[in-house]
């Protein structure tokens, strides 16, 4: 019985610049502390070597402490670890190995195999067949020469190699660096370990992509995992198994809002989300004030609690109801005016469509913000029901929109009266 | 808010000096007549000072009286009624008096408190500092037009007013209108948006800054990628060069080349030896062919030598022979000479006799020739003598003749004509007197003395007083008539007594006679030339030369009988004729003289044989004597034996030669130079650029090390990142941006619509009293509460008419100014404002119709406002129903 733990695509040196510089930080370093987890793991099963099947750097020109860190975080584990380079880290003139390696921090135990040749662990009981990249893309399949290659009698053939499976990813996926589906067979290979595809995948029963053990994007393919490979001999068929390694959950929520629950249903959604989360998301169709309102706030909560939260609500069109516009207490003019934004939400011009949505909501924040007087009172008490489920933030809004005519209406004559602002600043 | 003036008093003000106090006013129309500078304008004055002016303001100084000092205190009462409460307003300025109070009923104000009161009451403001300016004037400044500027409309002053009052005007319908809070609402929003946009709609603050950081970040991003892409080049160009350094090191391609290059350095030295060698048998060569040629020289010369003796002998001989005939050639010559000597004498003989016979001729011809002369010149010597008697003959004869020439006789021929011309004269005037008598009767005539006798019958011509002596006594006087008888008598006479005279001279009777001589002189004179030629044909030079002529031939005879005489005898035998004697001696001297030539070149040509002889005579000896040396034979017998053992080498060597430049020539020693030049630049190129080409990959390792550890695709995403950021911050922003002047654009759009909606009420006002001035015409109202556009019916037909307030006439726009004025007012006072009314000189540019319509007008508003209307044409107002009442 020989086990290995098979992972790929670690990625060390990913910033995630794009997402907040508060958050970006915590996730680069996640990778290295999945590292951590992934040494733990081998010695946890006692592997007999952790296969890393390339991408194990985002670049080549990482810092000297990313490099240094990512070696130090090897230290769980004290078997071979096996790397090949993949497109990210290719084994180029000068590369992130050639650089580790002038550093001399690359651990003994640690086998950078960077050319296609066999290395053999005999006392292990098994060879090595690597494909690592020594172009960035490369369009031959590198594993090709697999077939032809010999290793001695009773040792496992184990194939690490990086890149597409030809016709079973995804159409989208780069055409480069092609590896023929049917390698672990034509090369008579007891395990065929694959990395560049970041979800967990198995091609077949002997050929398994990895995937990356920490998730770096919005993609639901069972990324955040390592494979323990475990094989009784030279010809049987592997045993593998999935483990889990991530620490964060990447989500992409891409949702459309049509009728009042469904804004409920993703607000509880968004209640679940939790610090081990990163989330994408991004709402269409079509709400009304109080919904909006809603969501903004449930977003701004979640915000709060999970570990990343990036929120598009531009494709989202604001419908004020009939029971909007009358508490926004709106007359004259101003109504007529919002009911022609409402209007142009629905319009062809897509660019205009999004203005006008933004206008909406920036006059309904604006008439919320209204100081309140002595002909909102009745007003406050109505609508105040109606949007009691809703949050405080919602509330406020529409009490300050219930209350504002009375500016409008202020004249020398009628002074305000004390009572008449009372309620706006309570529910404040 | 009905206001109703009723007195005014001032006081140290302006004109007035003394205190002028006008009461008694009504609550509407007020017609106040003056003459110019009679104080209308003070009045007008004072009431604008008692509201507008600040008590206390210093800038007053022109409401002092005039020609007053600065003690002079100017002062303004005015008592009203408003709102029912009779208002009294006492204002004093400049000076330490100045003060304020309104009394209103009981309660009083006082200062600045009344005046504040007043500005709120009516709708002005008072001068920050200074004056009061038409700013400040607010709704009396719309409503009191100043003199000469009615037809100037500016609202925007009191428009807020005219805004409050319309908006209380709409009512009920105000809210439908206008949006509650609209005005506060727009005026945040507008700040939002200026926050981000600039009045033009330019990016400002946050919105820009954040367009510029996505330059920055996007400047600084490519900035990145070239660096990433160069390091990326510079890792691949690492990988080309050591994986070429790998091969030659392996390779090691100089090596072969190196082995090469020792082969061919071999074959040139090889190649060299040869050469050396092909040198060397060349000089030996040339020594060898140096050699021949002076042998085969020696060898020449010795033929030469005995080439040379044969020559001589042969030339001997030669000289031998031509001596010989040369000798032979001289007898004969000499013969020649001799016998042509001998024939030259005997011609030369034959000549000299030849000769004298010749001259012995030519004597006695010439003695023949003078013989003949001398009998020639005897004949014409006696013609000429003959000649020359006939000559003299005749000389003697003409001698002896009278003379007479042709004039001569031409004249006596004309006096002659002359004279018998007047006889003719004479005759035909003068008295006939023809007479016949018996006969034997005479009578005798007696005239001029003269007396002739009368016979027989007879005519007689009287040219003077004749008597006729009749016989028997008596007598007849006869006196020819005609005056000028006596002169034709008188020329009668002359021309007789000139031909007498001629005649005289001559020497002849009469005419005939002279013409007789002339005919025998002339004969005469013809025979004597003829003698004269006679003789000079036979003497022409006269009668001595003939004589000597015969004297010389008779001389030349003796002399040349003399000469002959002096000749020897002649010969028996015939002389030969001269010129062939002469031709003979010519012809025997040229010969003997061709013999002289030809023996003397005979004797020259022996000489020079002989000469010739003795020469080849010597020289045929002295070859003999070299030919015959025995040192000569031996010279040659060397000779000879070196030139074969020369040959017999030089072949050799030839041979040898040619083998080895053939060989040279194979081998091509510059090309084989060129290898080795070609082989060695190729392995000194190798290894250096094998060198630098480690060298640069050195160079290029250390620079991607040090470039790796810069991290570069690490600052890339982190600016990658960045840059995302800045854009969806730029995006929200634009977007924000967007809304917001999306709802500032609208709600001032629609704020300015309502605003329209809000002047119904004034354009109501309007038309109250429009039609009164213009039937069928209309005004809108501009969104600043000023007439517009005016539209009526055209005045020509029914077309509709409609042009610009502005654009219309100066009385038109002052008509339309009042108008409007009057519907503020209106609107004013239902909104409760105080609407007084002043017309300072109002309506002076309207003609008559127009003036009749606007006092309509005015009588209407009249009855709703007080109006104040001061005028200096006091009679154009006599028909306002009201006392016009003069101020002077």
């Amino acid at each position: 019985m020989t086990r290995f733990l098979h992972t790929a695509d670690w990625q060390i040196g990913r910033q995630f610049a794009t997402f907040d510089p508060e958050h970006a930080p915590i996730l680069a370093e996640a990778r290295i502390t999945a590292v951590e987890q992934l040494a733990a793991l081998a010695t946890q099963h006692k592997v007999d070597a952790v296969l890393v099947a390339g991408d194990v750097f985002d670049a080549q020109t990482v810092s000297e402490r990313t490099l240094r860190r990512l070696f130090n975080a090897l230290s769980g584990y004290a078997g071979p670890w096996l790397m090949i380079s993949g497109n990210h880290d290719a084994a180029l003139a000068e590369s992130v190995w050639t650089r580790a390696r002038r550093l001399g921090i690359v651990p003994p135990n640690v086998h950078l195999l960077l050319t296609p040749a066999v290395p053999l662990f005999a006392e292990l009981g098994f060879a090595v067949l690597p494909a690592p990249l020594v172009q960035r893309h490369t369009y031959e399949d590198l594993t090709s020469w697999f077939d032809a290659a010999e290793t001695p009698a009773g040792l496992l053939r184990i194939g690490l190699a990086h890149g597409s499976v030809q016709g079973i990813l995804a159409e989208d996926i780069d055409a480069t660096n092609p590896i023929a589906p049917d390698r672990a067979a034509s090369a008579r290979l007891d395990y065929l370990g694959l990395g560049d595809w970041h979800g967990c995948k198995r091609i077949d029963a002997r050929t398994w992509y990895a995937g990356t053990p920490e998730p770096d994007r919005f993609k639901a393919n069972e990324a955040g995992h390592a494979l323990l490979v475990e094989i009784e001999a030279p010809g049987a068929q592997p045993l593998v198994t999935p483990l889990a390694v991530a620490r964060y959950r990447w989500q992409s929520m891409d949702l459309s809002l049509q009728v009042p629950t469904d804004v409920d249903a993703l607000c509880d959604r968004l209640g679940t989300l939790d610090a081990h989360h990163v989330v994408d998301l991004r709402v269409q169709g079509q709400t009304d004030l109080a919904g909006l309102q809603r969501l903004q706030a449930s977003i701004g909560r979640a915000e709060a609690r999970a570990r990343h939260l990036q929120a598009d609500l531009g494709a989202l069109r604001l419908v004020p109801t009939d029971e909007d516009i009358a508490g926004l207490q709106v007359d004259g003019y101003l109504g007529e005016l919002v009911e022609e934004l409402r209007g142009m939400q629905g319009g062809a011009d897509a660019a205009q469509a999004r203005t006008a949505q933004g206008a909406l909501a920036l006059l309904a924040e604006a008439l919320a913000q209204r100081v309140p007087a002595a002909t909102a009172t009745a007003a406050s008490t109505t609508v105040a029901p109606a949007t009691a489920t809703g949050t405080a933030a919602v509330a406020t809004a529409t009490a300050a929109v219930a209350t504002a005519p009375a500016t409008a209406a202020a004249s020398p004559g009628a002074p305000p009266t004390a009572s008449s602002s009372a309620p706006a600043m309570e529910v404040a | 808010m009905g206001i109703q003036i009723t007195r005014l008093r001032v006081e140290q003000f302006k004109r007035f000096r003394q205190p002028r106090e006008l009461s008694g006013f009504e609550p509407g129309l007020n017609i106040l007549a003056a003459p110019n500078e009679s104080g209308k304008s003070t009045l007008v004055r004072a009431i604008r000072a008692a509201f507008f002016e600040r008590h206390r303001s210093t800038s007053v100084e022109d409401l002092r009286p005039w020609g007053e000092g600065a003690s002079a205190a100017p002062q303004v009462e005015l008592d009203f009624l408003l709102g029912g409460d009779a208002h009294r307003l006492q204002k004093t300025f400049l000076g330490n008096k100045r003060r304020c109070t309104l009394h209103i009923g009981s309660r009083m104000l006082d200062g600045t408190d009344a005046e504040d009161h007043l500005a709120q009451l009516f709708g002005f403001a008072f001068a920050g500092k200074g004056a009061s300016k038409p700013e400040h004037w607010g709704i009396p400044g719309l409503l009191w037009v100043e003199q000469g500027t009615g037809q100037d409309l500016d609202v925007s002053h009191a428009r807020n007013h005219l805004h409050d009052a319309l908006q209380g005007q709409a009512g009920g319908a105000a809210n439908a209108l206008a949006a509650t809070g609209g005005d506060e609402l727009l005026e945040r929003l507008q700040g939002q948006r200026n926050e981000l946009l600039t009045s033009n709609g330019k990016p400002r603050l946050a919105y820009a800054e954040a367009a510029a950081s996505i330059d920055t970040l996007q400047a600084q991003l490519d900035q990145l990628d070239v660096q990433i892409a160069t390091y990326r080049q510079q890792v691949d160009q690492l990988a080309q060069l050591r994986q070429q350094h790998q091969r030659d090191e392996a390779n090691r391609p100089w090596d072969a080349l190196r082995q090469q290059l020792a082969d061919t350095c071999q074959r040139q030295q090889a190649l060299q030896a040869a050469q050396d060698r092909l040198r060397d048998d060349q000089a030996r060569l040339n020594q060898l062919e140096g050699t021949r040629d002076l042998l085969a020289k020696e060898l020449d010369g010795l033929a030469q030598q005995q080439a040379n003796a044969l020559a001589r002998e042969r030339a001997l001989a030669d000289a031998i022979r031509q001596h010989e005939a040369a000798d032979a050639a001289t007898s004969i010559a000499l013969q020649h000479a001799e016998s042509a000597h001998s024939r030259t004498h005997v011609a030369a003989e034959a000549l000299r006799a030849a000769r004298l016979a010749a001259n012995r001729h030519d004597l006695s011809r010439q003695l023949r020739q003078a013989e003949a002369e001398v009998a020639r010149s005897t004949q014409d010597v006696q013609r000429a003598e003959r000649a020359q008697a006939h000559l003299a003959a005749l000389r003697a004869t003409a001698a002896a003749a009278p003379a007479i020439s042709e004039a001569q006789v031409k004249k006596l021929i004309k006096l002659d004509r002359a004279e018998r011309d007047a006889a003719l004269g004479r005759q035909a005037v003068a008295t006939r007197l023809q007479y016949t008598l018996p006969d034997g009767q005479a009578l005798e005539l007696l005239t001029q003395g003269h007396s002739q006798r009368l016979q027989a019958q007879g005519e007689r011509l009287l040219d003077g007083p004749a008597t006729l002596q009749l016989p028997g006594g008596g007598q007849l006087v006869i006196t020819p008539g005609g005056e000028d008888l006596a002169d034709l008598a008188r020329t009668h006479a002359q021309a007789q007594e000139a031909l007498q005279s001629a005649l005289q001279t001559l020497g002849v009777a009469d005419l005939a006679e002279a013409q007789a001589r002339l005919a025998t002189v002339v004969e005469r004179e013809s025979q004597f030339r003829l003698a004269e030629q006679a003789l000079a044909i036979v003497a022409p030079q006269g009668l001595e030369p003939l004589r000597s002529a015969l004297s010389e031939a008779q001389a030349r005879i003796s002399t040349t009988q003399e000469a002959l005489a002096r000749l020897p005898a002649a010969p028996v035998e015939p002389a030969l004729p001269l010129n062939q004697a002469e031709a003979e001696q010519e012809a025997a001297v040229a010969a003997e003289r061709a013999t002289q030539a030809a023996l003397a070149n005979a004797q020259g040509q022996q000489a020079a044989a002989q000469s010739q002889r003795e020469t080849a005579q010597r020289e045929h000896a002295a070859a003999q004597a070299a030919l015959s040396d025995p040192a000569r034979v031996q010279r040659q017998a060397l000779a000879q034996q070196q030139l074969l053992g020369n040959e017999a080498e030089r072949q050799a060597l030839a041979a040898r030669i040619a083998l080895a430049v053939a060989e040279v020539n194979e081998a091509r020693p510059d090309i084989v130079a060129q290898d080795i030049d070609r082989l060695q630049r190729s392995i000194d190129q190798m290894t250096r650029s094998h060198q630098q080409r480690r060298e640069q990959i050195l160079l290029l390792e250390n620079t991607l090390q040090q470039a790796g550890a810069q991290g570069f695709e690490e600052q890339h995403e982190a600016l990658a990142g960045k840059l995302a950021r800045a854009v969806r911050r730029h995006s929200e922003l634009q977007h924000r941006a967007n809304a917001l002047d999306l709802l500032c654009t609208r709600l001032n759009d629609k704020r300015q619509a309502t605003l329209a909606r809000l002047q119904a009420p004034l354009q109501q006002r309007l038309q109250h009293y429009l039609p009164l001035l213009m039937p069928g015409a209309a005004v809108a109202m501009k969104a600043d509460l000023s007439p517009g556009t005016l539209s009526r019916a055209a005045q020509t037909g029914g077309a509709i008419e409609s042009g610009e307030f502005g654009d219309l006439s100066f009385g038109a726009r002052e008509q339309l100014g009042l108008i409007s004025r009057f519907a503020y007012a209106d609107l004013l006072r239902q909104a409760g404002r105080p609407t007084l009314l002043i017309l300072d000189d109002a309506l002076v540019h309207s003609d008559e119709a127009r003036l009749a319509r606007m006092k309509r007008v005015l009588f209407d508003a009249a009855s709703r406002h007080q109006i104040l209307l001061f005028t200096c044409h006091p009679e154009d107002w006599r028909d306002m129903g009201v006392e016009v009442r003069s101020l002077s």
